[in-house]
């Protein structure tokens, strides 16, 4: 398979261009950039996907005891 | 985030009414809790920092007002906790599928997964190391990459806010945040063989910005 070569441009913009962070102009700017460069095609799915399994991580529960200390303490002190 | 009626919380509670600081503190506990948590990936210490992130702001509610952002100033002094509790104690991560879950937005997430597999253990061994494996994959990046992934993709703050929050430019914030995310995705594809349902070509990649749109 034929390694594909380093583009500069991800680093500085993909992310960006994924979180919906780009001016109109800077995102056109890189969607015309995706639709010749092979490599960043490849990195703005790696991208895309690392950030879909990192958001479908579940919200830990709140330990209940924590409330009665945190409560208990408050109470004690004075700022 | 609600700045202005969480302000006025912290406002009245800085001139000593505690009962503004406990609604606070109910509103937020568990946003904390769960920054806590993922970052250093054990429950009981998650708690105890959870704890001393509150306490230490109410008694220094008197630095808050600089910041203006409330939520925010909780997530710096949580995230240099944080910091401090894994030099400091050497913490050896504990794997969390023990660890109580919810179910947050009413989806599909990791704890259906594991719940509705019960009666199938080989689904349940599958997520469950699929769980361990993101959370190692996260837990190998280097703290300052860590911090911006749990804050920007499991707590939902915006590059902006994040920037506060650790006195970073929001330039910063995405260069950091690409590198995660990378490093996070390139551990994370060794482990499929074949593309989950949800895989998209890279064209449909900015679809994905509707999905999420807190960030």
């Amino acid at each position: 398979m034929v390694k594909l070569e380093r583009c500069k441009f991800a680093s500085k913009r993909l992310s960006f261009y994924l979180d919906g962070q780009l001016s109109d102009k800077g995102r056109i700017i890189v969607e015309k950039h995706l639709l010749k460069c092979k490599y960043c095609q490849k990195e703005i799915i790696l991208l895309r996907n690392a950030r879909l399994i990192v958001r479908s991580f579940s919200t830990v529960k709140f330990p209940p005891r924590l409330d009665k200390h945190f409560s208990s303490i408050l109470h004690k002190k004075t700022n | 985030m609600d700045n202005r009626s969480d302000d006025i919380l912290l406002q009245k509670a800085r001139e000593g009414d505690k009962a503004a600081f406990e609604a606070f503190y109910q509103k937020y506990k568990g946003q904390i809790f769960n920054f806590t948590y993922r970052f250093l990936n054990n429950y009981e210490l998650a708690e105890e920092i959870t704890q001393e992130t509150f306490i230490s702001a109410y008694t220094h509610l008197d630095k808050y007002s600089e910041m203006g952002k409330p939520l925010a100033w909780f997530y710096t002094i949580a995230g240099n906790l944080c910091k401090n509790a894994l030099k400091s104690k050497n913490i050896r991560a504990e794997v969390s599928l023990d660890a109580p879950l919810k179910d947050s937005d009413g989806q599909l997430n990791m704890l259906d997964v594991l719940e509705n597999s019960k009666d199938r253990p080989e689904i349940t061994i599958r997520s469950k190391e699929l769980v361990r494996k993101i959370q190692e994959a996260i837990d190998s990046l280097p703290i300052e990459y860590k911090e911006i992934l749990l804050l920007c993709d499991i707590q939902g703050q915006s590059y902006q806010d994040v920037a506060q929050i650790l006195g970073l430019k929001s330039a910063t914030v995405g260069s950091r945040l690409f590198r995660a995310r990378k490093r996070v995705g390139k551990k994370l594809a060794l482990l499929y063989k074949e593309k989950p349902k949800k895989w998209l070509s890279w064209k449909d990649a900015n679809l994905l910005q509707k999905d999420f749109p807190s960030t």
